[in-house]
């Protein structure tokens, strides 16, 4: 590990060269630019307009320099009703999501790099029951693993919930 | 809260189920995002730093495809798995599941060219 661990690591941007084709950053394709950027303008405008549509209405109805688009008291009062809604409803959601990152980190570094999470015993059994199984059905380990081409008959094919039963069997 | 006197959303379960029902994909969003704010900034577990194996230290991998009727697709998507990966110990498993096309022609094609590509057909799906 601590060999590894010394070695340069990968860097990121050159990665992405690699693997990343995105003709809009890329020089030259000046039609994809001219009308990507068009498109982005005419859907951020689609995204203000009833942003400007509420604000203009409620938060700013008594500014002046402002033009109202509507004028209704239930209007406002649904609005201002959502409004305490969300700034409660976020808090709540923030206090939560904050404390299941402190407790998922806490249970990162005290069980899941301390001890194996499953039941080993049980999954080796099973590993072996799957083993025979699939020796049986398809031919051993050593074959399936290296056949470079192979039919699977219909007669071959797992029932539903075949693999399922198959534990349930073996486990009794 | 007058607002409150007029919505009433707490009198009755099903003012605030209808509430929920209105609410819920903005509170989702909220606490995805969140949740990513979260994982950049308070989670401490992340993997940052990648590391470029050498041939002999890369464990055996295997790639599954499954396809059915991938005729347009298949040879591509193989095409780019053996030449453009970053990895060289690995082998990739084709599950070809009944397909009545030419995908099974084309898979036999490129077994002549690859000799780690695998190919399973199963028969009737």
């Amino acid at each position: 590990m601590s060999e590894k661990e010394t070695k340069q690591p990968l860097d990121k941007n050159d990665i992405m060269k690699q693997y990343v084709i995105d003709n809009y950053f890329d020089k030259g394709h000046l039609w994809t630019k001219v009308w990507q950027t068009v498109m982005a303008i005419v859907f951020w405008i689609c995204v203000a307009i009833p942003v400007y549509w509420t604000i203009s209405s409620t938060l700013l109805i008594n500014n002046q320099r402002f033009l109202h688009a509507w004028r209704y008291e239930e209007g406002r009062t649904l609005f201002y009703f959502f409004d305490r809604f969300f700034i409660i409803a976020f808090i709540i959601l923030a206090v939560i999501v904050i404390i299941s990152t402190i407790h998922n980190n806490h249970r990162v570094k005290q069980h899941v790099e301390k001890a194996i999470q499953y039941d080993e015993p049980k999954m080796l059994a099973r590993k072996q029951h799957l083993e025979a199984f699939y020796t049986a059905r398809f031919g051993n380990k050593e074959f399936r693993e290296n056949v470079r081409s192979y039919h699977v008959k219909p007669e071959q094919n797992l029932a539903v919930n075949e693999i399922h039963d198959l534990y349930k069997e073996e486990e009794k | 809260m007058e607002v409150l006197q007029t919505l009433k959303p707490f009198e009755s379960i099903w003012n605030f189920v209808l509430l929920l029902l209105v609410s819920y994909p903005i509170l989702g969003a909220f606490a995805w995002f969140m949740g990513v704010i979260c994982y950049q900034t308070v989670y401490r577990h992340r993997h940052t730093k990648f590391y470029e194996l050498a041939p002999k230290d890369q464990p055996f991998i295997t790639i599954m495809i499954p396809a059915h009727n991938e005729e347009v697709m298949i040879a591509h998507t193989i095409d780019y798995l053996m030449n453009s990966l970053n990895y060289t110990n690995f082998e990739v498993l084709v599950t070809d599941d009944g397909s009545t096309d030419e995908t099974p022609q084309i898979l036999a094609e490129l077994q002549k060219k690859y000799a780690n590509l695998r190919v399973i057909t199963i028969e009737k799906n």
